[in-house]
């Protein structure tokens, strides 16, 4: 009888209209993560190198994406030379990359790659940190053939870095953004650009600073105190109310790019050409300052169980021929001397546009002295 | 009733597990983080064991305190939204028929199957100028150009609460399944509308899983650093995006020790002020 009382009752306010409200229900997305790097199996610990490496196994790593696709593509030719296994992975942007190679390698745990691409500044915090197996030049004979600047030292004169590949930053644009494309870095300066620009994010990988001193100040001398430092970034603080995208990893920005989200700015001109090439709406400009060069260092990990295996990989990679093949088929700017490689005129200015001597180099040494003031510097300057 | 009994054995032998986990899980890692917010940091290199104060000292005066009480600011807020949609939205999930109510409960909990990745990728998209929402104004004619809503403070405010709105709903889901249908029902025989029942029964009646879910949805919100690294603009990073950064590209652990762990107190004060004012003010 109460039973009944009570469902009656509920019928009626339920007729009486409960409503529900509803809220927007999100939809389903694909979810997709980056592989984290496979665990090394062979033996941990530094030993004397073998005599023969036939048979030896490496872990090369070089950043994620069409540059490890292709990077991979060299491998086995020198497999089948040497008889070493080659196991190529993807790394994240070298300032990253190196912190995970120092944790793994200070809790002793196998190195994540027995050869890590490295850029200028992330192979000096490298050297400084002692993670590197360090060695002598006569290691690697083809070191010959490298320009000059592509072999570094740590402070006994012991070779950690090898240089692999040079790319350059350039002015990049979006064409159906862009009709015509501007020819210096100051254009970064101008307000037609207002939100529509994207820079890196740090001050050591985008070397905006650098650009800087070249536009404004004639160059690198206003860099050698602090207060020349502060004086430059203050000029650079007036590009903030332009850039919409301070980017920290390429696919980012790439994606921004190529959709038009942000209509210029500085990027890869390896990558952008890549990306034309595959019919993107993108196009690399060297400005007349000159591009930002920067390298990549064949680092060997300290406690590498094959270090002969990797001073021959090294050696191999720089060989004149594959350098000239890197840029055929890459769009890297070869570490190897120009008159050792078999590259055309043509095709040596497609990747490397009026030449290194043209180009803006990064102020390492700055960096490595300052970098936390600069870090502190920068942060508040892209906050302000 | 029953009485509050001593602890036996066997409780202390149930418990031990757990504690141990959080004593393994929990406070070691906190202990060497703490250790490490004092040691020595090479610039240009990494880190070497000592004690130092320069990372606290480099946290306490600068932008670092401002981007902390921006993150909590903004944190609390997202906490705020998160919950005023998500009680009204699971109370009247629980009123629903069964088949709506079991689908819309699936939606929401598969939206946590999302990585932060994935969702903050979405939402730059959606609110981005190249195929975003704005191009469906266009077409419809409202707008003359697409725009873009992101970066903003707004686009980092709907990432946010977007990630946290589905813990908030699972929290206040137990216990409003369990609310009496009878206290609802009486106010409206007596003569409430559904309106004024919700607000003078439901709500005074949820108020403690209201503030567990809003303080959940705060604590969540400030561990947060991809959405506000996606879609805002630097004055709308929070902290947790500067430890990343520290941590990730600068190997400035010490420094990042420290700002986690200055954020990490910071959150427990405000959890526990939050909670003291929720005990004053009960009736």
């Amino acid at each position: 009888m109460r039973v009944d009382e009570v469902i009656t009752r509920r019928e009626l306010l339920r007729r009486g209209g409960l409503a529900a409200g509803a809220l927007a229900i999100p939809g389903l997305l694909a979810a997709c993560g980056a592989e984290p790097p496979a665990q090394q199996t062979g033996p941990t610990g530094a030993t004397t190198p073998p005599q023969s490496i036939e048979g030896a196994k490496i872990k090369v790593s070089t950043y994620g994406g069409f540059f490890e696709e292709n990077f991979a593509k060299m491998y086995p030719a020198f497999t089948e030379e040497t008889g070493v296994e080659v196991e190529s992975i993807s790394q994240p942007t070298s300032e990253a990359w190196v912190v995970q190679l120092q944790q793994a390698i200070d809790a002793g745990a196998p190195p994540p790659a027995d050869v890590s691409m490295l850029s200028g500044v992330g192979i000096q915090r490298a050297i400084k940190g002692g993670i590197l197996a360090t060695y002598d030049e006569s290691a690697i004979p083809q070191a010959v053939n490298l320009a000059e600047g592509y072999i570094r030292y740590d402070p006994e004169g012991k070779v950690a870095g090898v240089g692999g590949v040079s790319w350059y930053i350039t002015l990049v644009s979006n064409t159906e953004r862009v009709p015509e494309s501007p020819d210096t870095w100051t254009t970064f300066w101008d307000p037609r650009w207002r939100n529509e620009l994207a820079l890196l994010k740090n001050a050591a990988n985008s070397y905006l600073i650098e650009i800087t001193a070249a536009c404004f100040f004639g160059g690198y001398d206003i860099l050698a105190t602090q207060d020349g430092v502060v004086e430059v970034l203050t000029k650079l603080q007036e590009v903030k109310p332009n850039v919409k995208l301070w980017f920290r990893d390429e696919a980012q920005a790439q994606q921004a790019y190529n959709t038009g989200e942000v209509s210029i700015g500085q990027f890869y001109h390896d990558i952008t050409t890549y990306a034309a090439s595959q019919g993107e709406p993108l196009r690399s400009v060297f400005p007349v300052e000159g591009a930002i060069l920067d390298s990549g260092f064949w680092a060997v990990s300290k406690n590498t169980s094959n270090l002969a295996a990797c001073q021959a990989f090294i050696d191999y990679m720089c060989r004149p021929e594959i350098q000239a093949e890197l840029a055929r088929t890459l769009g890297t700017t070869p570490t190897a001397k120009k008159e050792t490689m078999d590259l055309t005129d043509e095709e040596y200015e497609a990747v490397g546009g009026p030449g290194p001597e043209a180009a803006l180099r990064p102020k390492y040494e700055m960096y490595d002295e300052w970098e936390d003031w600069i870090d502190q510097r920068w942060t508040e300057m892209i906050l302000s | 009733m029953s009485e509050l009994r001593r602890p036996s054995r066997g409780t202390w032998a149930v418990l031990a597990f757990p504690v141990g986990m959080l004593a393994v899980f929990f406070l070691v890692p906190f202990g060497i983080m703490l250790a490490t917010s004092f040691y020595h940091r090479i610039e240009g290199g990494f880190y070497t064991p000592a004690f130092e104060l320069d990372s606290w000292r480099r946290l306490l005066h600068g932008v670092f305190i401002e981007r902390t009480l921006f993150s909590i600011g903004i944190c609390l807020l997202a906490g705020a939204v998160c919950i005023t949609l998500a009680f009204p939205f699971t109370y009247f999930l629980t009123r629903m028929r069964r088949r709506p109510h079991v689908t819309l409960l699936v939606l929401i909990m598969s939206a946590l199957a999302l990585s932060e990745v994935i969702v903050g990728f979405a939402w730059s998209v959606l609110l981005g100028r190249a195929a975003g929402i704005s191009n469906i104004l266009v077409w419809l004619g409202l707008m003359d150009e697409p725009a873009a809503y992101q970066p903003s403070f707004l686009a980092v405010l709907i990432g946010l609460c977007y990630i946290a709105f589905p813990y908030c709903v699972l929290t206040l889901y137990p216990q409003l399944t369990r609310l009496d249908p009878e206290l609802t029902e009486a106010a409206q025989t007596m003569g409430a509308s559904p309106w004024k029942t919700f607000w003078t029964v439901v709500v005074p009646i949820g108020r403690p899983i209201i503030v567990a879910g809003f303080l959940l949805a705060f604590v969540f919100t400030l561990g947060s650093y991809l959405i506000p690294a996606f879609l805002g603009r630097p004055e709308h990073w929070t902290l947790s995006v500067f430890i990343s950064d520290q941590a990730t590209f600068n190997a400035n652990v010490p420094f990042a020790a420290a700002m986690a762990l200055f954020l990490t107190v910071l959150s427990l004060g405000v959890v526990g002020l939050v909670t003291w004012i929720e005990g004053r003010t009960r009736g």
